[in-house]
């Protein structure tokens, strides 16, 4: 059986948000140990995504016209949650490319 | 690992790129958010590029005329009502309509290709208040990059009618009719507006070939020429850098000038970073704010009243019905006159907001135009204004359906 | 010197023809997209664009026309094909102040900025509304025309207020809103019970 939609955004949720608050704040402690959250956090997050993707096509190859607005519903929120793990993981890759950059624009007193 | 670096440096020479990636950049532009949104811009464009090629692989424009059952059409794309057990609906409507809730994904690329094209308009719209703020045409090789820019912007505002008017849903053939019909007025001053319309197009209704022409026009003959006036402007801002910060301290001003960076790795790690957080600002959006997609429509039907048009052009449609048609329908070129005129006119040198408050109030003037104009569309049912200026007696011939005396049939 | 004005010379020719074989080439692409349609159209000073759909009643094809038994029930929307064009069109009977009825047609776009136009009378065409803004167009149908007072203001002294002609017959005018002409009319001819559209005004 599959995960529910709503079931799988908590997930993501989790992962996702204490993943990215620890990435911000690990930056201006040790750089080398927010890159490593960073980077477990991201592949996490792509395996969900990964997961989600399966689910979807799955659902999809069930399409006919007219739809059930149900399974239309269930279909937009597995896509949802999709996008959002992949807002999560593009997120956290965006802080880490900005924190290289402060990393290697820093003058003196490299890590 | 040694081996893909070898790779890299083989790539990097014989492509002959390393001139290009050790270019200097200064670092003041990084920290001050009025030069970000060039890059916003030009970032969003691109994925609206790579959105656009795989919906344009799964889109059909056509007129033709289908019934599809009522109990199709989601209730949150009803925003007018459907009434009855059949809907007429064009066959552009039921391809984006597949593409959008019976494709996988198809969802996520129509709402990110949305949000992409919203963000480019207002990011365009934030780097033109930006760089009439920092006086950026002051510089030299400044007044080009202006009037490219200028041109790039109405194009971009033409992208977003353009691609709004594809899905054919009611508002979009209502803008695609407004569109073919609103410069009319113009007959009536001896410009055959309405005889090169048909020249051009073949129609000015809705047809297979017009919705053909209009999806052409977007997905390649705009585009291409958003990109080579984008290409320009990158050269331009390359080589000969971006507007000076506004300082007003002339040895501060040419110290924060002359700090600069090669543009890789440290440039080149900045903006990865920013198209990544831009991804995922959009598909955030994507996945808490979907837009629906609007009822379909087709000819014969009934059009509900209260239609109104998206906010890209908002200010528009409230300006039109405000002021007297005769004057307001060519507002938004008045618009692009008075943004390509402002270079010629600001001339005094002097690049610090104290310097240039003048022209700041002027910037903030142009924004609240069009920032009221937006608005109000929203919020209120403007009057429907009739001046007596605009009132014209129609020659008899194309009035009346008769070309003798009419004849009774009961 | 003299060879530098030679150069420039050589080179201002040769810009020149370049850009001559330039305009030469581009020509048959801008023609190959506005082949054809440019030709039967001619715009007149009005502003309205005159296509004929029929050349005459008898050389009309079944399709374009409408039976009347189906207009006795209520005005009918037809979307005429003719080349390249589309005009949409509604054909409707016209219940005239002499009691008669008269067939007629008119394009169903505003005449304002555009909008497709609703239809407005239930057995009878009485006029037409526009959702986008508003403007409502009414049909004159009184056969000596449809006039209406002089406005105090343009009275001459010691005259009585004249009748102006305000609308003709069978003229669908303007009687609200922001349009400011009125609708363009399609002409129709009748034969063996079908209503045929002759030429359309755009």
């Amino acid at each position: 059986m599959n995960m529910e939609p709503t079931v799988l955004a908590w997930l993501t949720a989790g992962v996702a948000v204490p993943a990215a608050v620890l990435v911000f704040a690990l930056g201006y402690v040790s750089r080398a140990a927010s890159t490593a959250v960073g980077l477990i956090s991201v592949l996490a997050l792509l395996a969900l995504f990964a997961y989600t993707a399966n689910i979807i096509m799955a659902y999809y190859s069930a399409a006919s016209f007219p739809p059930d607005l149900a399974w239309v519903e269930k279909g937009l929120l597995y896509q949802r949650v999709a996008a959002g793990q992949l807002a999560a993981a593009s997120f956290i890759i965006g802080i880490m490319a900005v924190q290289y950059y402060m990393e290697i624009s820093k003058r003196e007193g490299h890590e | 690992m040694r081996a893909l670096v070898k790779l890299w440096e083989l790539i990097l020479e014989r492509f002959h790129l390393k001139e290009f990636l050790e270019h200097p950049v200064p670092r003041y532009s990084n920290i001050n958010p009025l030069y970000w949104f060039g890059d916003v811009a030009a970032v969003s464009f691109f994925l609206l590029a790579l959105t656009g090629f795989f919906l344009a692989l799964l889109y059909t424009p056509s007129v033709n005329v289908q019934q599809i059952p009522a109990s199709a059409i989601m209730k949150w794309d009803q925003l007018y009502g459907v009434e009855g057990g059949e809907v007429s609906a064009t066959g552009s409507y039921l391809s984006v309509y597949k593409i959008v809730y019976l494709t996988p994904f198809g969802f996520i690329l129509r709402q990110f290709h949305l949000w992409a094209a919203y963000l480019m308009i207002m990011a365009a719209l934030v780097h033109f208040f930006a760089k009439f703020v920092l006086g950026a045409y002051k510089r030299r090789g400044g007044g080009a990059l202006w009037l490219l820019g200028v041109l790039l912007g109405f194009l971009t505002i033409n992208q977003a009618v353009l691609g709004y008017i594809l899905p054919l849903h009611l508002d979009g053939i209502l803008a695609l009719m407004i569109g073919l019909n609103l410069f009319r007025y113009f007959d009536y001053l001896g410009i055959p507006v309405g005889g090169t319309i048909i020249a051009l197009l073949g129609s000015n209704y809705p047809t297979n070939e017009v919705v053909k022409m209009i999806y052409v026009l977007h997905i390649l003959i705009v585009p291409a020429v958003i990109l080579i006036l984008l290409g320009l402007k990158i050269q331009g801002i390359l080589y000969g850098g971006v507007s000076p910060p506004p300082v007003r301290n002339e040895a501060l001003r040419q110290k924060m000038v002359e700090d600069k960076e090669p543009f890789y790795p440290h440039r080149f790690a900045l903006m990865v970073g920013q198209v990544f957080l831009q991804i995922s600002f959009l598909l955030l959006l994507v996945a808490f704010f979907p837009q629906p997609l609007l009822e379909p429509w087709a000819p014969g039907q009934g059009v509900p009243t209260g239609v109104r048009p998206p906010w890209p052009v908002m200010w528009y449609y409230t300006y039109v019905k405000m002021i007297d048609p005769f004057i307001s329908v060519g507002l938004p070129f008045l618009l692009v006159l008075f943004a390509l005129v402002v270079p010629l006119l600001d001339r005094r040198g002097g690049v610090s907001v104290s310097e240039r408050w003048v022209w700041i109030l002027i910037a903030i003037l142009y924004m609240a135009v069009i920032g009221y104009g937006t608005v109000l569309g929203f919020i209120v049912d403007i009057p429907k204004q009739i001046t007596p200026f605009t009132r014209i007696v129609v020659p008899p011939d194309s009035a009346v359906p008769y070309a003798g005396t009419p004849t009774p049939v009961g | 010197m003299v060879d530098e004005n030679r150069r420039n010379t050589i080179k201002i020719l040769i810009g020149t023809t370049a850009a001559v074989g330039a305009g030469m080439l581009a020509t048959p692409l801008l023609a190959s997209i506005i082949d054809g349609r440019a030709g039967y159209v001619k715009p007149e000073t009005t502003g309205a664009v005159k296509v004929e759909i029929c050349k005459d009643v008898n050389s009309c094809p079944k399709e374009l026309g409408v039976p009347l038994d189906e207009l006795r029930s209520g005005p009918v929307f037809k979307l005429i094909r003719v080349n390249s064009m589309a005009i949409p069109a509604v054909f409707g009977l016209v219940r005239a102040t002499d009691g008669k009825e008269y067939p007629a047609a008119y394009v169903a776009i505003c005449t304002h900025f555009g909008c497709p136009l609703n239809v407005m009378g239930g057995k009878y065409l009485t006029g037409f509304n526009c959702p986008c803004h508003g403007s409502v167009f009414t049909v004159c149908n009184d056969p000596e025309g449809c006039y209406e007072e002089e406005k105090a203001e343009e009275t001459k002294p010691n005259q009585e207020r004249r009748k102006i002609l305000k609308a003709r017959f069978l003229e669908m005018y303007v009687s609200g809103g922001p349009a400011v002409r009125s609708l363009r009319s399609i002409v129709v001819a009748v034969k063996d019970g079908v209503v045929y559209p002759l030429v359309a005004y755009i």
